[in-house]
């Protein structure tokens, strides 16, 4: 191969470097603002509130699971839920009722031996809002684990 | 010279058409790559996942009506419809029967029909493996509506929060509770006080595995709607 031959590759392949780096850095831009979410600049827009319904706390219980087994003659039933909300947790044994003053709850509840259907519901303030409900059953079956 | 200028010419112009096919299929590489990582990482969730999974079955229950027995297992339908297969160990399996807040040993041939049992041993997705099986009473606990009061026959309807109606019998043995709606506290109640709109909490013995629409409530916790229009 002639000296001007690879010169002239060499000086190919660069220029053409050039060129496709360009044309990649373009097309990204493009790609960018095609798939750019249409949101206005002014950032004032962004202050306002969202929707009631999307920041109200649902009822959760973190702990404990379902069909859970313990040893012990009571348990602590920790979740979440709207503040201001009355919560009501039914068993058999034991009736509790307290107006949620935060959106963390943790209660103590007793439990009788053997199989514990515990039913806990949160009513919201609101009346135009349904009531939330969540069921669990605990076994408690004094060291058989 | 010319030669030289065709063929950086020639470099030039294919580089860049390779580079603009590149430009093209940049997203589906990309696409390609990250799956194969992301699968992976998934791959180790999963497996954590699974074996916090079984790590939780060994501490769970499952209970139900027995619906038939012989020597070796138990079938029985649990609250949700659900079927599970007990297996029992002529050696392992122990039996108890729950009485109040006591239990006492038994042994399989207690165990009839219809009974209600908790059977806590190796869960295994439709079977379990049993360690201790417990004779116990099924308590079931509904909250819902009153849409009815028939004061003739001491009956309550309700309908729940899961859309279920109910009649309850409201017997002399009903413990009966209501929530004061000024301090929030639970009082003893009476049949009288319940009216067509409150909020009811109840509590009824379930004898068998059929479904029911009528029970004898054992307790109810009645909600006065005027502690939601306060």
């Amino acid at each position: 191969m002639k000296k001007e031959t690879v010169i002239a590759i060499v000086f190919g392949i660069f220029l053409g470097g050039i060129v496709a780096f360009f044309i990649i850095f373009q097309s990204k831009n493009l790609e960018l603002n095609k798939n750019k979410a249409i949101a206005p600049k002014d950032t004032t827009s962004q202050q306002v509130p969202a929707p009631s319904i999307e920041t109200y706390q649902s009822l959760e219980v973190t702990s404990p699971d379902d069909s859970i087994i313990t040893d012990k003659d009571s348990i602590t039933i920790s979740g979440k839920i709207q503040k201001g909300s009355l919560l009501v947790i039914e068993s058999p044994i034991k009736d509790i009722a307290q107006v949620a003053d935060s959106e963390n709850f943790s209660v103590d509840f007793p439990l009788t031996l053997g199989e514990n259907s515990i039913t806990i519901v949160a009513y919201p303030k609101s009346n135009t809002l349904r009531p939330q409900q969540k069921d669990l059953k605990i076994y408690y079956l004094d060291s058989q684990l | 010279m010319k030669k030289i200028l065709t063929y950086i010419m020639i470099m030039t112009i294919s580089l860049s058409c390779l580079a603009s096919i590149v430009s093209a299929q940049t997203d589906t590489p990309t696409a390609s790559a990250s799956p194969t990582i992301a699968v992976s990482k998934d791959i180790i969730n999963l497996k954590e996942k699974v074996a916090d999974a079984v790590k939780k079955e060994d501490n769970k229950a499952v209970a139900g009506f027995v619906e038939n027995k012989n020597k070796n297992t138990i079938k029985i339908m649990t609250d949700d419809g659900t079927e599970y297969a007990i297996k029992l160990d002529d050696t392992l399996t122990k039996y108890f029967q729950i009485i109040g807040n006591s239990k006492k040993e038994i042994t399989s041939d207690d165990i009839g029909s219809n009974d209600y049992i908790i059977v806590s041993g190796v869960i295994n997705d439709k079977s379990v493996t049993a360690n201790s099986i417990f004779i116990d009473k099924n308590y079931l606990t509904f909250a819902g509506r009153v849409s009815n009061v028939d004061k003739d026959n001491y009956t309550v309807t309700v309908i729940t929060n899961a859309k279920e109606e109910i009649t309850l019998d409201i017997e002399d043995s009903t413990k009966q509770y209501i929530l004061n709606i000024k301090t929030n506290a639970i009082e003893i109640s009476g049949f009288s006080k319940i009216k067509e709109g409150d909020t009811i909490h109840f509590v009824v013995l379930k004898t068998s595995a059929d479904k029911k629409d009528r029970y004898s409530a054992v307790k109810t916790f009645i909600i006065p709607q005027e502690y939601f229009q306060q």
